[in-house]
């Protein structure tokens, strides 16, 4: 009974213990002890009908509602590719700030684009085949959470400096002094920068589309 | 190829010609631009007036102001320091260089430019004193106005200060008649 409980432990590990999660843990245990005690009823060893109950399951990441099995590398690949495909649009948005004070996002665009193109072509090299399980769940939650950072790191930006920008303006009656085109750009450019970061979300809302492209069936299925 | 792999190198073109274009066309270009407008604004004959528009003020005693004034007006290549009187209303700027160095006759010039936009600017300026390393000039309101007519702010209008201050300060006589 202890052996068979640790074992259900051991595969359960790397589980978020949801209370779905918990009810087939427990589920499991009694079928394994069942599936024990009626091998030692049929007379055999009780040593060995723990291990041929434990040979029954050796995985749960199948039995895991949200888990799907994942051609891995296909799915890395994809990962960087998407990467890098935003970093070039990233770069191409950011060319505007050139004309800013802020041209060093600019630049930072083409590094980007270098290192993930320079990635992108390494990994496409790399003889590799592995499929394991994901989780659809976990991807749709780092999505959701990305989106809700940025979405709150996006107002938080915008709040500063609308306050910075015009705050002397509406609260001491100090006009806003705009000495022509190349200021006024530098301000429209204080907004436009934190704009230009949600390709970040959106890169993270890619990925979990290609992990239900890269979905592989399961052979039990 | 892939669609998504024949996106990437349409875009990566795109990006590349266009940086290229803004980094090594449109910025060299308006720097030279830049450049150009700068070096214009040291001399009275290319002068833009537009520029001195932000310091038309009715009091000689803001000190800030009178200095951003100069540095926006010709001869502003040359480092000077400035004594404001604000009871005579009148102004001393020190160049810390020769007439010399600089040339007598774009001195001269320069400074009856100077000294009108000053003075149409700043609306209590009664008189402005220039001392060079090895000369000094003064001039009057008064003396100003007798040429150039009152108001004196009424010139600031850009068509008229070409024609009537810029476009006269081409000739020699014209200049030669505040120095005699």
């Amino acid at each position: 009974m202890k052996d068979l409980k640790g074992y259900v432990e051991e595969l359960f590990r790397h589980q978020h213990l949801t209370p779905e999660v918990k009810d087939l843990k427990e589920e499991i245990l009694s079928n394994m002890i069942a599936k024990r005690d009626d091998l030692i009823a049929q007379g055999i060893d009780a040593d060995f009908a723990t291990e041929k109950a434990k040979e029954s399951l050796s995985t749960v990441d199948c039995l895991i509602d949200g888990n799907q099995l994942t051609d891995i590398s296909k799915y890395r690949l994809e990962c960087t590719q998407t990467v890098l495909l935003n970093c070039i649009i990233f770069w191409i948005f950011s060319l505007p700030l050139l004309f800013t004070h802020y041209a060093i996002f600019s630049n930072l665009g083409i590094l980007l684009t270098i290192c993930f193109g320079i990635l992108y072509l390494w990994q496409r090299k790399q003889p590799s085949d592995i499929v394991a399980f994901l989780s659809t769940k976990a991807s749709e939650l780092r999505k959701k959470t990305v989106w809700f950072v940025w979405g709150l790191f996006f107002a938080v930006c915008v709040g500063i400096i609308a306050v910075l920008t015009f705050g002397s303006d509406i609260w001491f009656g100090m006009p806003l002094n705009i000495s022509g085109p190349y200021e006024m750009a530098n301000i429209a450019a204080r907004i436009y920068l934190p704009l230009l970061t949600i390709i970040i979300p959106i890169t993270f809302s890619n990925f979990t589309k290609l992990l239900m492209k890269n979905r592989k069936r399961y052979e039990n299925e | 190829m892939s669609k998504k792999s024949k996106i990437i190198i349409c875009l990566l073109a795109v990006a590349v010609i266009l940086f290229s274009i803004i980094q090594f066309v449109v910025i060299p270009v308006n720097k030279t631009k830049q450049a150009e407008y700068v070096q214009n604004q040291t001399d009275a004959l290319t002068h833009d007036i537009t520029s001195i528009e932000a310091f038309q003020s009715p009091y000689i005693g803001d000190a800030n102001n009178t200095g951003n004034l100069f540095w926006s007006l010709p001869l502003n290549n040359v480092s000077m320091k400035f004594e404001i009187d604000s009871e005579a209303c009148t102004l001393t700027v020190n160049y810390l260089e020769t007439v010399l160095n600089i040339g007598e006759e774009k001195v001269q010039r320069d400074l009856i430019y100077n000294s009108v936009a000053a003075m149409a600017a700043i609306d209590n300026l009664t008189g402005i004193t220039y001392n060079f390393s090895d000369d000094s000039y003064s001039f009057s309101r008064k003396q100003i106005e007798e040429i150039f007519g009152s108001p004196l702010s009424e010139l600031l209008e850009q068509e008229r200060w070409s024609k009537e201050v810029q476009g006269k300060l081409n000739s020699t006589d014209f200049i030669m008649q505040f120095f005699d």
